[in-house]
């Protein structure tokens, strides 16, 4: 996957606006909903942070750690755009002002996310009944993709053992009502 | 998996069966597709463990992502329209823009920005039909520039220096008619049901997924269309005869003789210019400016005879005539000047 994108001179164009979006909307919209707790405010957010990007396209400067600045930028624009809001009431709410890093535990990010209400409580209840290791193993697998050597460089543990840690909570999912539940729609796809 | 003997766990623990899942990454989902169809009594466990990790990301599906990113690249397309209009009114829409699309000011600046599309109508499109209700979109390269446009259904254009294209919003509704100005490469997304059609000046060629090139030279009144790939129709007015054109082949219309003449062009300058990367070992300085004057649609006058015959060795990409020339004028030692569409080395 390429990593390096320029888009601060002027040789720009859509096709590399469109190929920064494709990389990074998810990551974005992510971390939108740590703040915003809504999917539709989330995605508003990050299209404008987008649509934002491009007009300023040549103040921005991509440097070699492409998407923690991006990351970065995108914080800042939620802090700007959080506050320039303030005086709507409801919008108060759903911006937690002081956007300091404090994670959302795990059920929350479901909670916002999924549709289906059944499915959702489910999941939720299967999430919660694993150990508070297992839940952030698996978050940091499946929620935020990071390779197995991230995982035990963030969580001090061996690669083995995050592993098969891992593979001993997808078990104990399996086991709980969530399993029955796709079960019925299982041939869909 | 050497075994053949699939777990949901070890399936779900697979960095590249993940991506297959999140349809993320091409080639993981050739693999998994192959492997899948291969092991047709491991369907449940498939099933299974694409669900768990689709449940687990608890993201957006490819889908939505498309949807929002359609809708983004829609309203830069937009904007763009908006830079040929007034500055200050080009400021008020982008404010007025960051409002939330639920309330009321988002009502206002919808009408202010129809307001503004009228202001704007007539000034790029006062001699094509119809300009009523129709939003006009435009974009417009400088002088000794190529710029690269992507239209709402992914068609590339690259602007050569100091051209033109409009189109309406009804583009890709019906047909997609565009209409130019100068000088333009066209990559036409394929679509049979919707002729792409461009207008230069009364000539129109119509194309329905292919590659080609509309030279206007202003100066001898003439334009000249290339074809690189697929065919091509190519009418003189709307009611004229229409004249084929295959790849390799080049029609030139005469505005004066209202003729038009097909013959043989080279194809490699047509590659060249699409990579936009321009390169010299050795090549004489009166030669080198040719080619710069060909690749950039202007007119180069070497006036000094001492600098004809030096050499120049380098390569260039996506770099504009400017540019180009503030580098070689540097190292070289001479200054240019620009008159009209002419540049001229001294």
């Amino acid at each position: 996957m390429q990593n390096e994108y320029n888009i601060h001179n002027k040789g720009s164009d859509e096709e590399v606006f469109a190929s920064l979006l494709l990389l990074y909307y998810e990551d974005l919209y992510k971390y939108a909903l740590k703040y915003i707790k809504d999917a539709e405010e989330s995605k508003d957010s990050v299209n404008q942070f987008f649509i934002y990007v491009w007009e300023k396209r040549t103040f921005f400067q991509l440097a070699s750690h492409t998407k923690s600045y991006v990351i970065t930028s995108f914080k800042n624009f939620l802090i700007r755009s959080g506050s320039s809001l303030r005086q709507n009431e409801k919008k108060q709410q759903l911006y937690s002002l002081t956007l300091e890093d404090k994670e959302l535990p795990y059920e929350a990010y479901i909670l916002a996310n999924q549709k289906e209400t059944e499915l959702k409580q489910h999941l939720q209840k299967a999430i919660s009944n694993l150990s508070p290791r297992q839940k952030q193993l698996v978050q940091l697998k499946f929620y935020e993709h990071l390779s197995y050597e991230e995982i035990a460089e963030k969580t001090s543990l061996e690669l083995r053992t995050v592993y098969n840690k891992l593979h001993e909570a997808i078990k104990q999912l399996r086991q709980s009502d969530i399993i029955q539940h796709l079960k019925k729609n299982i041939f869909i796809f | 998996m050497t075994n053949n003997r699939f777990t949901v766990e070890e399936l779900m623990l697979d960095d590249s069966f993940i991506g297959y899942c999140l349809g993320k990454d091409a080639t993981d989902i050739e693999k998994w597709e192959a492997i899948i169809n291969v092991h047709a009594d491991y369907q449940n466990v498939f099933a299974e463990a694409k669900q768990l990790i689709i449940l687990l990301n608890s993201g957006l599906t490819q889908n939505e992502i498309d949807k929002e990113r359609q809708w983004i690249m829609n309203e830069i397309l937009k904007r763009k329209t908006f830079i040929i209009g007034d500055e200050h009114e080009n400021q008020k829409v982008k404010k007025v823009w960051y409002l939330k699309a639920s309330s009321w000011a988002y009502i206002s600046a919808a009408a202010c920005i129809l307001f503004i599309v009228f202001m704007v109508v007539p000034k790029v499109d006062n001699n094509t039909a119809a300009p009523q209700q129709k939003e006009v979109f435009s974009s417009i390269s400088s002088f000794g520039e190529h710029k690269k446009v992507l239209l709402p259904d992914s068609t590339t254009v690259m602007l050569n220096s100091n051209s033109s294209i409009s189109w309406n919003s009804d583009y890709n509704s019906t047909n997609r008619l565009l209409s130019l100005r100068g000088t333009a490469f066209f990559k036409v997304a394929k679509n049979p049901h919707k002729p792409f059609i461009v207008q230069s000046g009364t000539l129109f060629t119509t194309a329905l997924g292919t590659a080609f090139y509309v030279q206007q030279s202003a100066a001898d009144n003439t334009v000249a269309v290339s074809l690189l790939e697929g065919k091509i129709s190519v009418e003189a007015s709307k009611n004229t005869d229409k004249s084929i054109v295959y790849p390799g082949q080049q029609i030139i219309y005469s505005k004066a003789s209202a003729n038009l003449q097909k013959q043989s062009f080279d194809t490699l300058f047509l590659h060249q210019l699409l990579t936009d990367e321009i390169s010299f070992t050795q090549v004489r300085l009166k030669e080198v400016m040719a080619q710069l004057a060909k690749w950039y649609n202007v007119n180069i006058e070497v006036q000094n005879p001492a600098l004809k015959d030096k050499l120049v060795t380098g390569v260039y990409k996506d770099i504009s005539l400017e540019d180009l020339l503030k580098v070689l004028s540097f190292s070289m030692h001479f200054t240019y000047t620009k008159i009209g569409n002419t540049i001229i080395i001294q």
